[in-house]
């Protein structure tokens, strides 16, 4: 599907001058990584893997978007039941994390994330969505700072949500 | 994105909490569209004398809630009826023009809460109240 539209270049499947530093870069980028790839893309699932299980077992009604072992090794994707995206995104950011949401609050279209809803959530689990991308630079260190905030500001904002029901 | 007292409200919101036996619950929005507030009030006379919220919601939808509880408390019903949404984002030194429906969700709280408080005091019900009830001041700009 193309994107970019005007000069047939590419057999029409992309308009435009060739990117010729971009391809460049790609490739040298593709040389670096290829010698630690493996090695790279263990350590960053077993992170992933420990950010998942820990938040499962500290919080109750919450939910892994997407398959347990089929996902990326660097994305973790959760719906928080009663609270929304952009509130705890916020929280986070002041305490030096950051993360993403799929809630229709944080997009400039006020429109939930058509991802998540394609997925089959509804509404509700979209507003309520965190997404966590590690990469070569996230440490366990950092892990398990999410692990002691996260949990913090989900019940802080549960205390103020009417979803709550006693 | 915030200002500096939309990021104060949100992260020390006034009056959050539920009410024993409200006078008054105002509730507005809906999951789909991702805000949710729910306001309580009690009135003694004609003033609203303790007022509550919970939200769902993002940064502005707190925020709003907080600020419009917080104007509130202590006004009489006609005074709580005139508080407009510009003016809840102007108290809260403005609001991103993409944000400014949270200010109309927590006005529609409070006269949501207003309204069900005179439905069920029929008797409090006042042709002033009645005026400023139907009389529409919130836009979203």
């Amino acid at each position: 599907m193309t994107f970019m539209h005007g000069g047939g270049q590419e057999k029409g499947r992309r308009a435009s001058t060739e990117n010729v530093p971009g391809i460049v870069g790609f490739g040298k980028a593709a040389e670096l990584v290829q010698p630690e790839l493996n090695k790279e893309m263990e350590r960053v699932t077993g992170l992933r893997d420990k950010l998942i299980a820990g938040i499962l077992k500290q919080v109750d009604h919450i939910h892994l978007n997407g398959h347990p072992v089929k996902r990326l090794p660097n994305n973790v994707n959760i719906s928080v039941e009663f609270v929304e995206g952009e509130s705890m995104c916020l929280n986070m950011d002041m305490a030096g994390i950051c993360a993403s949401t799929g809630s229709a609050c944080s997009s400039a279209s006020l429109e939930a994330s058509h991802v998540l809803l394609a997925m089959g959530l509804d509404p509700v689990q979209a507003h309520g969505s965190l997404r966590f991308t590690l990469g070569k630079w996230t440490t366990e260190e950092e892990i398990n700072k999410v692990l002691e905030v996260l949990p913090r500001i989900i019940t802080k904002l549960r205390a103020m949500s009417p979803l709550v029901k006693k | 994105m915030y200002s500096a007292k939309v990021m104060e409200h949100f992260n020390n919101p006034r009056n959050v909490g539920e009410m024993d036996s409200p006078d008054g619950t105002g509730h507005v929005g809906n999951p789909v569209c991702g805000d949710i507030m729910e306001l309580y009030i009690k009135v003694k006379g004609n003033i609203i004398t303790d007022v509550k919220f919970k939200t769902f919601g993002c940064g502005a939808a707190i925020a709003t809630s907080s600020m419009v509880t917080e104007m509130v408390k202590g006004k009489s019903l006609e005074e709580a009826l005139k508080i407009s949404n510009k003016a809840v984002a102007e108290a809260l030194g403005g609001l991103p023009a993409i944000k400014m429906h949270c200010s109309v969700l927590a006005e529609e709280a409070l006269s949501s809460a207003i309204d069900d408080y005179l439905a069920k005091n029929p008797e409090k019900n006042t042709d002033t109240l009645r005026i400023l009830r139907k009389t529409p001041h919130h836009k979203e700009e």
